[in-house]
């Protein structure tokens, strides 16, 4: 009888407890979602021309709330059928770098960080080379990726 | 009347002994001086946060798109309620330096040695949950200052070794500060912190009372 009543209440118990859990964990360990998002091809110039601001605009989803992102890149044809395109926001506290095409350096009107025509970090406070969005070509539409990548890959960090 | 009211239940429920012997006429020990008032103020600030926030929730989103408008109604169109949000802003800020100052009056004085050990732990749970009502209030104002107090402190939280990056995500609901941290903050700070503390309180007041006040020696 005793026995019975602890296994009842003991499964109970542990039954909600381990779903009141999952639930107050909730959505916080799932994977952000990442999009490929078209370019307009005729703002892309060759790479003579140096980088070209774009806009990335999408949706995201935050719980319940969808808003709509922005993200500024600067992006470049290498070759016809490779663009590669990386982040503005500046690796120290995230303002927007600008493309000096005289200088061919990437700079951030905040801390004065310099970074190359690659990204790297040539003077300044950045800790790190400008991120990169995945990107590429496809039936002549230029994709770019909504998530960030470190400077040579992911494996690079 | 007060008087036949009180009579009518002690007639059916028996409480006059009681209430008389144990809560009325508890005499206070010889020699105490005004630093044992630092619980007292703590727990009467808490009554005033505990009556200006049930009231505040009449008004409050705990939405990223309505937070700030809400509070923003709150203190500037409301009737009073630049009062009630002021009360709840400096009893908050006051419960913080009371807390200290009633541990650091118990400490000096030794109050939390045997046979009072179990108290002083059930206050430093209770220090441990101001600190939490404070870090989850913050952020309920969802203006700039709000947003990147937490988002600073959940990243502290991030530096634990090993179980940090769990805890930042859990406390934050995702990897990002947003609308679900927003909401578990305002159910944490008037639903499950609230109802923690008042049994840790009651707790805390029973036994003080089963042990008496610790005297200066």
């Amino acid at each position: 009888m005793e026995i019975g009543i602890y296994t009842i209440s003991g499964a109970i118990a542990s039954v909600s407890g381990v779903a009141l859990a999952r639930f107050a964990v909730g959505p916080s360990f799932n994977k952000e979602k990442s999009k490929w998002i078209e370019v307009e091809m005729e703002d892309v110039q060759n790479e003579s021309n140096g980088f070209t601001r774009v806009v990335l605009e999408y949706e995201t989803k935050d719980g319940w709330l969808t808003s709509i992102e922005r993200r500024l890149a600067y992006i470049k044809k290498v070759k016809e059928t490779e663009v590669i395109a990386i982040s503005a926001d500046c690796t120290h506290l995230g303002c927007i770098v600008t493309w000096n095409e005289d200088q061919e350096i990437f700079k951030c009107p905040c801390h004065d960080g310099r970074y190359d025509s690659e990204g790297r970090v040539i003077s300044g406070p950045p800790p790190a080379p400008l991120k990169r969005h995945p990107a590429k070509i496809e039936e002549g539409k230029i994709l770019l990726n909504t998530r960030l990548i470190p400077l040579g890959g992911e494996k690079s960090v | 009347m007060f008087k036949r009211i009180y009579y009518w239940m002690d007639q059916r429920l028996d409480i006059h002994d009681y209430v008389k012997k144990d809560i009325l006429d508890k005499p206070i020990p010889k020699g105490l001086n005004l630093t044992y008032c630092f619980g007292g103020i703590t727990f009467f600030l808490f009554l005033m946060l505990a009556a200006t926030g049930f009231f505040m929730a009449i008004y409050y989103i705990p939405s990223p798109l309505q937070a700030y408008d809400s509070v923003d109604y709150i203190t500037y169109e409301v009737s009073m309620g630049y009062i009630i949000r002021g009360i709840h802003h400096w009893s908050a800020n006051l419960m913080i330096v009371t807390i200290f100052l009633h541990m650091i009056r118990v400490y000096i004085y030794g109050a939390y040695k045997k046979p009072r050990e179990i108290n002083w732990i059930t206050g430093v749970m209770l220090f441990c949950l101001v600190m939490a009502f404070g870090f989850t209030g913050y952020l309920l104002p969802w203006d700039q200052k709000a947003f990147w107090a937490t988002q600073v402190g959940t990243s502290i939280m991030g530096t634990v070794p090993v179980v940090g990056e769990y805890a930042l995500k859990i406390t934050r609901g995702g990897s990002k500060l947003g609308a679900l941290t927003l909401a578990r903050f305002y159910a944490l700070h008037v639903i499950f912190l609230p109802i923690i503390t008042v049994c840790l309180l009651i707790g805390h007041f029973l036994m003080i009372r089963r042990q008496g006040i610790s005297t200066p020696l």
